[in-house]
C-alpha cells in the first residue's frame, strides 16, 4: 500500500519537475532533490547546483563571503531549508527524479530475476565519507576558483561528474550530453570521468537499488539539517525483537535501524524515508515515522502478513 | 532398546506401551471435547493430532512423500515448495517415554524420550527409509538421531544451525545451509523448487500467519481458550497448510464472546506438545488462562510473514533463512537478550501481570533462560513463576497449589 502511494507520488513529482516548466510552473533553484537545471523545460533546479555558482553559491571571493554579498549565499540556502524543513528526507524517497530513474532499474532487474548484489556491512561503512567527501569538494572547488587561481573550467563540479546531467536529459530527448568535450584537459577530464561514472553507476543501478543514493552528496547535506526538521524515524527499542527484516528490505541495506539498541532516533545519514523498513517490520508501532508528533506511518503486524500472503 | 532387536517379550511390551499411548491420547481428546468450551470445528485438528502420534499410519494417509523435522529452523516453505509433507517430530505422551532407549540418560529431555518410545512403539514404521531434517539446536536435537540409533542407516540431512543470530557471519552460514536444504529437498523428491513455486509456498505461509495472528488476538481476549489454540497450532506442523487455513478460519468465525475472564498469564518456557497439556489444565483449575506465549509448538510456531527483496532465488532464500534464524526464539542462542523484548512488550501491552515460566526436566537450555528471564522481569515488576515438570502426572496437586498462591499475588 505504501509503496504503491510512494510509487504514484514519485511518478507525479517526476513529470512536474522534469516537464513542469513547460507548464510555466518554477519551483526555484533550491530544490532538495535531483531535479536537473540541465533538463529545459524542468519546473525547478537542484539546490546543489546553486551552491556551486559564482555570486548565489561558493564560487565567490573571501572579500564577498565575508561581507553583505554573501547574503546572495543565504537566500538560496533560506529558501533550500525552508522546503527542505517539512519533508526532510522525504525528498529522497518520494520526490527525487532521479531515484525514481534508479527504481525503474531495479524494476527491470526484478522482472529478469537477476538477484540483488548485497555489500557487506563493512563495505557498507567504507562507502558513507563517500558522499560528505564530494559535498566538501563540491564546495571547496568553486572557493579555488574564485580565490587561488583554479581554471575556471573546473566550474561546477560535482554537475559536470553527476550522473543525473546525461540521464534525465534524455527524458526530453536530449542525447547531447553523452559526450567528451575536447576544448582542454580539464573539459576532457571531467566529460570523460562522467561518461564512466554515468555508465558505472547505471550498471551498479541495476545491481544495487539505489546505488547512487549511498553517494549521494545532496543526502550528505540533509543529514547535516535532519535534526531541525520535524520528521522523525523512531524506533521502540524495547520492543524489537532483532527479526533482521528492516535491514533485508531496506534498498541500500542500512543495518543502523536493526543494530540499534539504545536511541530512539534511528534516521541514520543513508535513510532516504523509502519506508521499506516500517512495511516489513512485524512489530507493532516498533518503528514509525512520525511529524512532529504526528504518526505519518507505523509498523504492523497485521499490515506486514497482509502484504506478503496471498490474496 | 531399538525396533531392530524386538523380540516376542518386547512385542508385546510394545502392544502394552501403545494401548496405553492410545489410551493417553484418547482421554485427551475426550477431556477437549467435554469442555463446555467445545466447538466441532476443532475436530479437524484434533484428528491430524491423534494421527501425528503414530506416524506409520499418518504417512499412509498423506499423498506426499514425508520427511521428518525437529523444531522449527527448517523453513516449512520449502518442504511446500518441495511438494513434500513435513511433519514435526515433536511428542507429548508419557507412555511413550517408558519404552525409550535404556542407554538415555534419566535426566532426558522428555521430548526426545517420547520420540524415541514412539518410533520404537510403531512396529510399521521402518525407520531406515526415512528422511529426516536436524537442525542443531540443543544437545539433545544434536545427538538426536545418534540416541535413536538411526545415525548410520536413515538419511539424515543436518541443518548446521549458527549460535548467534545477530552477526553478519552467522547469518551468511545459515543462507548457505537453508540453500542447502533446497537442494537436499529437490533430490529427495524429485522436484526443482523454481522461484515462481516458492513465492507461492511463502504466500501460502503468509496467508497462515495472517489468520494465525488473528487467532493470537482472540486468545489475548480470552475469546479462544488456550487449549484450544494449543490444539490448533499443534496441528499446523502436521496438516495441509490450506486445509489448516480453512478450518482454522471455520473455528475463528464460529467464536462466541468470553462470559467470564480468568486472571491472564503468559507461558514461556520448553515446548507443550499435546497431548501433554496438563499444565493449561492446572493453570485453568488455578482461576488463570493463558492469554499470551513465546513457545516454539504454540505462538512461535510461525515465525512470521516472509519479506522478501525481489523474486530471484538467493532473495526468496536469504528471506526465509533470516525469518527461520534471526526471528527465532529458541534459547539455544548466545546472543538471545533481544528476544525477551517480545515478551516484554506483550506482557505491557496487554497488560499482564504474571508470567509462568514451563521447564521440562531435562531442557537445559530453557532451564538456563529462566533465571535469565526471571531476573529482568522482576526488575520491570513482573510477577514470575518457574514450574519445572515433565510428562508425569503425580506432580499436578504440588503445581496446582503453587499455581494459586500466584495467582493471589496477580490481584
Amino acid at each position: 500500500m505504501v509503496e504503491k502511494i510512494r510509487l504514484i507520488i514519485q511518478h507525479l513529482s517526476f513529470f512536474l519537475l522534469i516537464y513542469g516548466g513547460r507548464l510555466g510552473i518554477n519551483l526555484g533553484n533550491s530544490l532538495p532533490c535531483f531535479a536537473c537545471p540541465y533538463v529545459s523545460g524542468c519546473a525547478g533546479h537542484c539546490y546543489l547546483m546553486v551552491l556551486q555558482r559564482s555570486s548565489v553559491g561558493f564560487q565567490t571571493t573571501f572579500e564577498g563571503l565575508f561581507s553583505s554579498a554573501a547574503l546572495n549565499i543565504f537566500y538560496p540556502l533560506v529558501l533550500f531549508l525552508l522546503l527542505f524543513l517539512p519533508l526532510s528526507k522525504l525528498w529522497c524517497g518520494w520526490i527525487c527524479p532521479f531515484c525514481l530513474f534508479q527504481d525503474w532499474i531495479t524494476m527491470l532487474r526484478k522482472k529478469t530475476g537477476i538477484r540483488e548484489m548485497i555489500f557487506p556491512r563493512k563495505t557498507r561503512k567504507n562507502l558513507k565519507p563517500i558522499k560528505y567527501v564530494l559535498l566538501v569538494l563540491l564546495i571547496a572547488i568553486p572557493i579555488s576558483i574564485a580565490n587561488w587561481g583554479l581554471h575556471p573550467d573546473w566550474a561546477l563540479p560535482f554537475c559536470r561528474i553527476c550522473p543525473a546531467k546525461p540521464i534525465l536529459p534524455l527524458f526530453e530527448g536530449n542525447t547531447s550530453y553523452f559526450h567528451i568535450d575536447g576544448t582542454n584537459g580539464v573539459t576532457i577530464g571531467f566529460t570523460f570521468l562522467s561518461m564512466i561514472l554515468t555508465g558505472g553507476l547505471v550498471v551498479g543501478m541495476f545491481f544495487k537499488e539505489r546505488f547512487f543514493c549511498m553517494l549521494c552528496p545532496m543526502l550528505a547535506l540533509m543529514h547535516l539539517f535532519r535534526k531541525i526538521s520535524p520528521l522523525r524515524f523512531e524506533k521502540e527499542v524495547p520492543t524489537c525483537t532483532a527479526c533482521g527484516n528492516c535491514e533485508r528490505l531496506c534498498p541500500v541495506d542500512i543495518p543502523d535501524v536493526y543494530l540499534e539498541k539504545d536511541k530512539k532516533d534511528v534516521l541514520s545519514q543513508d535513510c532516504m524515508a523509502c519506508m521499506s523498513c516500517i512495511e516489513s517490520c512485524p512489530g507493532d508501532d516498533v518503528l514509525a515515522f512520525k511529524w512532529y508528533k504526528f504518526n505519518l506511518f507505523s509498523s504492523s503486524k497485521r499490515y506486514l502478513a497482509r502484504k506478503w500472503s496471498c490474496k | 532398546m531399538t525396533r531392530r532387536e524386538s523380540n516376542p517379550r518386547q512385542m508385546r511390551l510394545q502392544q502394552q506401551i501403545k494401548a496405553r499411548m492410545v489410551s493417553e491420547c484418547e482421554g485427551r481428546l475426550a477431556a477437549i471435547r467435554q469442555r463446555n468450551d467445545y466447538t466441532p470445528d476443532l475436530e479437524p485438528f484434533l484428528e491430524v493430532l491423534k494421527q501425528s502420534l503414530f506416524p506409520a499410519g499418518f504417512f499412509k494417509a498423506t499423498d506426499k512423500p514425508p520427511i521428518l523435522t525437529l523444531c522449527i529452523q527448517a523453513p516449512m516453505e520449502l518442504f511446500h515448495a518441495a511438494g513434500a509433507r513435513a511433519y514435526k517430530l515433536a511428542c507429548g505422551a508419557h507412555a511413550a517415554q517408558n519404552v525409550a532407549p535404556p542407554h538415555l540418560p534419566a535426566l532426558t529431555c522428555p521430548m526426545i524420550k517420547a520420540i524415541s518410545g514412539m518410533f520404537y512403539i510403531d512396529g510399521e514404521l521402518d525407520l531406515q527409509r526415512l528422511k529426516f531434517v536436524v537442525p542443531t539446536t540443543c544437545d539433545w536435537v544434536v545427538r538426536f538421531s545418534e540416541l535413536i540409533g538411526i545415525y548410520d542407516t536413515a538419511e539424515i540431512h543436518v541443518m548446521e544451525l549458527p549460535h548467534l543470530r545477530e552477526s553478519e557471519r552467522a547469518s551468511h552460514r545459515f543462507l548457505k545451509e537453508v540453500q542447502q536444504l533446497k537442494q537436499w529437498l529437490e533430490k529427495i523428491s524429485h522436484r526443482p523448487i523454481r522461484p515462481k513455486r516458492l513465492v507461492q509456498s511463502i504466500q501460502r505461509y503468509a496467508k497462515a500467519w495472517e489468520i494465525f495472528d488473528q487467532l493470537i488476538d482472540l486468545k489475548r481476549a480470552q475469546r479462544v481458550p488456550a487449549i484450544h489454540f494449543a490444539v490448533m497450532a499443534n496441528a499446523l506442523p502436521y496438516q495441509d497448510i490450506d486445509q489448516w487455513i480453512t478450518h482454522t478460519r471455520t473455528y475463528i468465525r464460529g467464536r462466541s464472546p468470553v462470559e467470564q475472564p480468568y486472571a491472564p498469564v503468559f507461558l514461556a518456557g520448553s515446548p507443550i506438545v499435546f497431548p501433554n497439556y496438563k499444565l493449561f489444565d492446572l493453570i485453568e483449575n488455578a482461576g488463570m488462562a493463558v492469554v499470551a506465549d513465546d513457545i516454539c509448538t504454540l505462538e512461535r510456531v510461525l515465525a512470521g510473514a516472509v519479506a522478501y527483496e525481489d523474486k530471484s532465488e538467493y532473495a526468496l532464500l536469504r528471506a526465509l533463512a533470516e525469518r527461520n534464524h534471526k526471528a527465532c526464539i529458541c534459547p539455544t542462542f548466545a546472543d538471545n537478550h533481544r528476544r525477551i523484548n517480545a515478551a516484554l512488550n506483550i506482557l505491557k501491552k496487554e497488560k499482564i501481570k504474571g508470567i509462568i515460566f514451563h521447564v521440562l526436566k531435562g531442557c537445559h537450555p530453557f532451564d538456563m533462560e529462566s533465571g535469565l528471564l526471571e531476573t529482568r522481569l522482576k526488575a520491570q515488576g513482573f510477577r514470575f513463576l518457574k514450574i519445572e515438570t515433565d510428562y508425569v502426572r503425580e506432580d499436578e496437586q504440588n503445581i496446582v497449589t503453587r499455581l494459586e498462591a500466584f495467582k493471589r499475588t496477580l490481584i
